[in-house]
């Protein structure tokens, strides 16, 4: 099983962690347990934002009005949205960032420790806000996640509440960006070169710079809505001089590097696991990294193809059209690695590697789709339908989530000590990859037959697809308990896990005992050859 | 596993500083893009 550091002579192996509730999980500085807390809040905000989108899918289960009003359906399409991006997977992958990041890179912590603390207890505050919306006079939010003036301004308090929220989110991802790009810039372990680290730590380090650039546009575009709805300033409102389309610009030129912010972790996931258990290094590692760059720079040149229909002159669309399909290069990239990595591996199919290789087929589902989206004659057909909604969740889902619980099961041995079932680690897998498509490609189908999105009721044309898609969402609403059962079996009954849980497993996080101890590379480690798992492998 | 001997408090202290200057040229960058589109609204109307 293990292939080297057999011979650990562990001075870290001490574990002075805090005793007390508090002082363990509230007032922590340490980037294992800050992990812990953003996972579970992460894992919470999932939880939340499914029963979301049950009420959505149950109220889409036939057509007529059944068990909602619109007005409420509304608030939930843009609750769920909300609650998912910003609660659910972006503090899932700041979790996976605060655990993996310095284990991988041999630092001792997070550079700035309490910063860290305040980004994630900030989150906790930012979602009790906008959740208690839904209980105000009026109601949450209900103008889309995009929150398009004038629509977003009609709303009642919420607006308020949301806005703020917002406001508190951003300055809790921008702090963990900082962090984040301060310990890697600044604490790796020396002979940690930049282009020998780890493919997850890298895709972090360039996710990191795109929430540098672009929370703070977010958080200037709301701040100037929330100035047009209660100080009079007219920048979106078109009756005193406004441009409500501008307000679309300034949200996707924040919204379109997003989205990246919500996969490039996702590549670095899978670029860990593929190796791993194809025993073999990844292939074309610094092509891999340079494709990750390039794919975050051209997510700043291509945020008007969200916005073709909104009577952009016939040059932009041209140009936003061939630069969007641009990003298919540096993506096929990774797709080429990844596939060429598995070639003529010894390849065995565990738990997370499941999960990986799904993520690549799937995500390159969506990836198509959006290809397909990117093309303006035919982008005037599919706008604000249900292909739309079916080609980001083939992202966000089959992508983004995915990938966040293939490194759940991947490192779960290194951060409890424990393995899990693999039959039922499997058995999770194949039910939710089953149920993932029946809910999401029969959306593909109602979208091309040109059924809106964000509405509560429809044509009786549509009613087929839809059934077959709400039967997905009951199947797909398990699975988070489903995981939650495997996880807590496997810290109360789980085998122990080996310092090297994984026979082909490479880097500094694996040279640690398992459980990780509290406190790990007090000293830096020495960096032997062979040890680092894809920068010191030439082809 | 082997270890590198414990770094000396100056070369610690170096790090900190470095890693303190990182996080407050970063941040500072961010406050830039939050002004910098609002005046970018403001100017513009």
């Amino acid at each position: 099983m293990a292939t080297y550091a057999t011979d650990h002579t562990h001075d870290d192996a001490h574990d002075h962690k805090p005793q007390g509730f508090l002082d363990r999980w509230v007032f922590s500085t340490n980037h294992k347990d800050i992990g812990t807390l953003y996972l579970v809040f992460s894992f919470t905000m999932f939880v939340i934002g499914g029963a979301m989108s049950g009420v959505i899918r149950l109220e889409l289960f036939q057509p007529g009005l059944q068990w909602v009003n619109p007005e409420f359906f509304n608030q939930m399409t843009t609750m769920h949205a909300l609650v998912m991006i910003f609660g659910g997977v972006m503090p899932a992958f700041v979790g996976l960032a605060n655990w993996m990041i310095p284990l991988q890179i041999g630092a001792p912590d997070m550079a700035l420790p309490r910063m860290n603390n305040w980004s994630f207890w900030l989150l906790p505050f930012a979602f009790t806000l906008l959740l208690l919306t839904l209980f105000i006079p009026g109601g949450g939010p209900a103008g889309g996640w995009t929150l398009y003036p004038p629509l977003s301004l009609q709303g009642g308090y919420s607006v308020a509440f949301v806005i703020f929220a917002i406001h508190i989110m951003g300055i809790s991802s921008i702090m963990g960006a900082i962090n984040i790009i301060a310990t890697i810039l600044n604490l790796r372990a020396p002979g940690m070169d930049l282009l020998k680290m780890p493919l997850f730590t890298w895709t972090w380090l360039i996710t990191a710079f795109l929430l540098i650039a672009v929370m703070p546009v977010l958080a200037g575009a709301v701040t100037m809505l929330l100035t047009d709805k209660f100080f009079a300033t007219s920048f979106f409102n078109a009756a005193g001089g406004g441009d409500p389309v501008m307000f679309q610009h300034i949200f996707w030129f924040f919204g379109h590097p997003e989205v990246y912010i919500m996969i490039l972790p996702a590549f670095g996931i899978v670029s860990e696991i593929i190796p791993t258990f194809s025993r073999k290094p990844l292939f074309g590692y610094q092509a891999m990294v340079y494709a990750t760059a390039s794919i975050a720079f051209l997510s700043f040149i291509v945020w008007a193809h969200h916005m073709f229909t909104v009577g952009m002159p016939l040059g932009g669309q041209l140009y936003f059209m061939y630069a969007t399909m641009l990003i298919a290069i540096p993506t096929g990239v990774k797709v080429f690695n990844w596939v060429t990595t598995l070639w003529r591996g010894s390849i065995s199919f565990e738990t997370p590697m499941l999960w990986a290789l799904a993520f690549v087929i799937l995500f390159t589902i969506g990836g198509f789709s959006g290809l397909m989206l990117a093309i303006v004659p035919a982008d005037y057909q599919y706008h604000d339908t249900y292909f739309v909604v079916a080609h980001f969740h083939y992202v966000l889902v089959t992508g983004a989530l995915f990938s966040i619980i293939a490194a759940v099961y991947y490192w779960w041995p290194k951060w409890t000590g424990r393995m899990y079932s693999e039959f039922w680690g499997k058995f999770h897998f194949w039910w939710s990859v089953f149920f993932v498509n029946v809910l999401f490609f029969p959306q593909h189908f109602l979208g091309l037959a040109g059924m809106p999105r964000r509405i509560p009721d429809y044509n009786v044309a549509f009613a087929d697809f839809n059934m077959i898609s709400s039967i997905g969402a009951l199947g797909m609403l398990i699975t988070p308990f489903m995981m939650f059962a495997i996880l807590y079996h496997s810290l109360k009954k789980g085998e122990r896990a080996q310092q090297v849980s994984w026979e082909g497993a490479k880097g500094l996080e694996w040279t640690v005992p398992s459980p990780a101890p509290h406190h790990t590379f007090t000293t830096p480690p020495r960096i032997a050859p062979g040890m680092l798992a894809h920068g010191d492998v030439t082809h | 596993m082997m270890t590198r001997p414990t770094p000396s408090p100056d070369a610690i202290a170096r790090q900190r500083a470095a890693a303190r200057r990182t996080a407050i040229t970063i941040g500072a960058i961010a406050i830039a893009i939050y002004v910098a589109f609002i005046l970018r609204g403001v100017l513009g109307a």
